[in-house]
């Protein structure tokens, strides 16, 4: 690895990596939905790094990795409308988005 | 931008030995400093011309003391701004409530890179054109956003959750209005987009060829600059492109707040919307963004409907018309003193030289080999791209004194149960057309 | 080393740090508000980093779909299910020694992997405009997984909107 690099390969896979682990940190510790939602769109961005830099470096003619985060880009906007759905429903029947208290199914 | 630069980097001889970066990345920052200057002027005169718009719509005389006619009231406004106590709610979240005008300024300042302004020019030639301003001007809601929340004030979150769900809905029939031109115009690239158009009014779509600097281009390309106002594409397909005009016009006056839709700011709802906290500087920060974004809708139409830098009419004309609007309008000018019939005189010599245009019938200028100046069409191309565009804005102007303004629940329904419909519809015909006739 | 090669780098890691920090704070932050704000920072330092890799419909499609939507989607989901009057509500985190030590191994192993990639790198060079063959390929290689995608969407759209409506009292 090298600080100063034309070709930033594992640089940018150390940095997605960093924030991969943020994104599980974040996912494990906290309590509030929307942020654990939160956790996850970091989690895709990471990865989504990793895709575009392997397309750019690796990958010598196709858009492989390119089309990969386009769709993991698309999926997560869906998953973010269905799960803030959810999260909205759950807020509406208990009045409270924390994960650790939701513990019955029904109100 | 960068073709300009190089060009100048190879041409003066004092550069040679410099990295060609360093001369780009000073250009860049001159180009930066001109454009946020102009937006601030404009920001300014606009100000100005509102106010004498809305005086001359309800009989009034308007701004009148600072400078002949009120000019230089502009100017006095900005002064004030600029020496205003600077205020931050004790109860605020400072850092975001400090950030928030920025965020708002810098979103819609980016969508200038990808402007096509002339011929062969735009601050830069992006290939991603006009998914890139789509993209830098919605960012400008996380912005408004910040702002509402962390001024810690019940009309600045009305205001700015208001404005949010505003932008995010209007944006679905812009999107769908733009992807239906794209279907025609075949190039996210805005420059492409009208340097493709072809002198018989035809278009020449696929890849984007690189248009360089050195005015030689001008000799095959921009002899679409007497293509005429028929081969805009607003004339395309003429009912559904005009629906699709329509559509994204009313939707370039909700995304910017302006009347009939500025429901986030309706001073007698809300205080002053999602600016209600703020003063002095980052107050004059809202203020620009609004009008650099209502230029920026504005320039979007132009590039997409009324053809860009192309003149309405041939050649001859494009130039003659302003010229004898000039001369009638320093006949006129000794004999009265109403700024209307001025006006009225102005207008009346632009129609006139449209007509001589018309007449001699043209394509090359007659005077251009004499006198040898192919670079007036530089010149010529920024002055009708933004006088479309101003006339965009100051079309919106208009409308503010005429409608108005619409209740949220009217707002909504507009958008989601009239325009997002119409605008399907009008995506469908033109994609059947499309395919029918290319 | 060339001039541009210094300036790419300055770049790269200015958005790197920027993206670094955000990301941080989104897992730290008390504030849920500038959590939720830091989140911007890490999504536009990402949307640069796609720019300097030259995925050019990447970087819009970053800007317009996570920061113009989702991040929106977000704010809005904070501001509907919180009492928002006060501007620094709480976002608790239940931190403990074992949470850390597991992030850090795993931290440590995906940096592992990344410094023992194989020497096959080599730079791309597309002759083509990205978005251009992106296009082509959405109709051509990738059309299954496209149509799939757009099913999907249409199911969310449904399911968000049936989950999100106010009950209707019989």
């Amino acid at each position: 690895m090298l600080w100063f690099t034309k070709y930033p390969v594992e640089n940018l896979l150390i940095l997605s990596s960093a924030v991969f682990c943020f994104g599980i940190y974040t996912i494990v510790t906290r309590k509030n939905a929307v942020s654990i939602l939160m956790g996850v769109e970091l989690v895709l961005n990471s990865v989504n790094l990793n895709f575009i830099t392997f397309s750019q470096f690796v990958d010598n003619a196709g858009i492989s990795g390119n089309m990969v985060a386009i769709f993991v880009i698309v999926l997560a906007a869906a998953e973010a409308s269905v799960a803030l759905a959810i999260i909205l429903g759950i807020y509406q029947n208990f009045g409270r988005v924390d994960v650790d208290k939701l513990t019955s199914l029904r109100n | 931008m960068k073709e300009f630069i190089e060009h100048l980097y190879n041409e003066l001889e004092f550069l040679e030995g410099l990295p060609f970066i360093i001369p780009f990345i000073i250009g860049s920052f001159i180009l930066a400093f001109i454009i946020i200057n102009f937006i601030a002027v404009f920001a300014g005169v606009c100000t100005y011309i509102e106010r004498k718009v809305a005086a001359r719509i309800q009989a009034r005389v308007g701004p009148y003391m600072v400078g002949p006619h009120g000019i230089l009231q502009w100017l006095a406004d900005a002064l004030k701004l600029l020496f205003k106590e600077d205020t931050v709610p004790e109860k605020a979240d400072k850092l975001l409530f400090k950030l928030a005008p920025f965020i708002v300024f810098a979103g819609s300042f980016a969508c200038w890179v990808a402007l096509p302004l002339a011929p062969a020019f735009s601050p830069a030639r992006l290939n991603i054109g006009i998914l890139y301003i789509i993209a830098f001007g919605s960012s400008v809601i996380l912005g408004i956003l910040m702002a509402g929340w962390a001024s810690s004030s019940k009309w600045a979150l009305f205001g700015a959750m208001r404005s949010a769900a505003q932008i995010v809905s209007y944006e679905v029939p812009t999107g769908l209005t733009i992807l239906a031109m794209l279907l025609i115009t075949g190039t996210l690239d805005m420059h492409n987009t009208i340097a493709q158009i072809n002198l018989d009014g035809t278009i020449s779509g696929g890849q984007s060829q690189g248009l360089p600097f050195p005015l030689n281009y001008f000799s095959t390309n921009a002899d679409n600059f007497s293509a005429g106002m028929f081969s805009w594409y607003i004339f395309r397909y003429p009912p559904f492109t005009f629906i699709a005009f329509i559509i994204i016009y009313i939707c370039a006056l909700a995304e910017t707040n302006r009347v009939p839709f500025d429901i986030p700011e309706a001073e007698s709802e809300l205080v002053s919307g999602y600016h209600t906290e703020y003063s002095g500087m980052r107050f004059s920060f809202f203020f620009l963004s609004e009008y650099a974004n209502m230029f920026v809708f504005s320039a979007i139409i132009t590039t997409l409907f009324l053809g860009g830098w192309l003149p309405p009419f041939n050649i001859t004309g494009s130039l003659l018309a302003p010229a004898c609007g000039i001369i009638l309008y320093m006949l006129v000018k000794g004999k009265t003193t109403d700024p209307a019939n001025r006006f009225i005189a102005f207008c009346t010599g632009a129609g006139i030289g449209i007509f001589l245009g018309v007449l001699s019938g043209d394509k090359n200028y007659w005077f251009a080999d004499y006198l040898g100046i192919q670079s007036l069409r530089f010149i010529e191309g920024l002055f009708w791209f933004f006088t479309k565009s101003f006339g965009l804005v100051i079309l919106m102007m208009w409308l503010r004194w005429t409608i108005p303004r619409y209740r949220v629940d009217q707002l909504m329904e507009l958008c989601w149960k009239k325009l997002t419909p119409l605008a399907f519809i009008n995506l469908f015909c033109i994609g059947i057309l499309e395919w029918l006739y290319k | 080393m060339s001039l541009n090669e210094i300036l790419l780098n300055i770049i790269f890691y200015a958005l790197a740090l920027t993206g670094l920090f955000s990301s941080f704070m989104v897992a730290t932050s008390t504030n849920m508000v500038r959590t939720a704000f830091s989140l911007l920072g890490v999504l536009f330092s990402f949307a640069g980093l796609y720019g300097l890799l030259r995925a050019d419909f990447l970087f819009a499609a970053q800007i317009l779909v996570y920061v113009g939507g989702i991040l929106v989607l977000i704010i809005f989901a904070i501001m509907l299910t919180h009492k928002i009057a006060n501007v620094n509500l709480s976002n608790e985190s239940t931190s403990s020694s074992t949470v850390i030590a597991v992030v850090c191994i795993l931290f440590a192993v995906l940096v592992f992997i990344a410094l023992t990639l194989p020497e096959y790198i080599k730079i791309n060079q597309r002759n083509k405009p990205l978005t251009e063959m992106i296009g082509n390929n959405l109709l051509s290689d990738s059309l299954l997984p496209f149509e799939i995608l757009s099913v999907l969407l249409l199911a969310c759209l449904i399911g968000a909107v049936y989950l999100a409506r106010k009950e209707v009292k019989e």
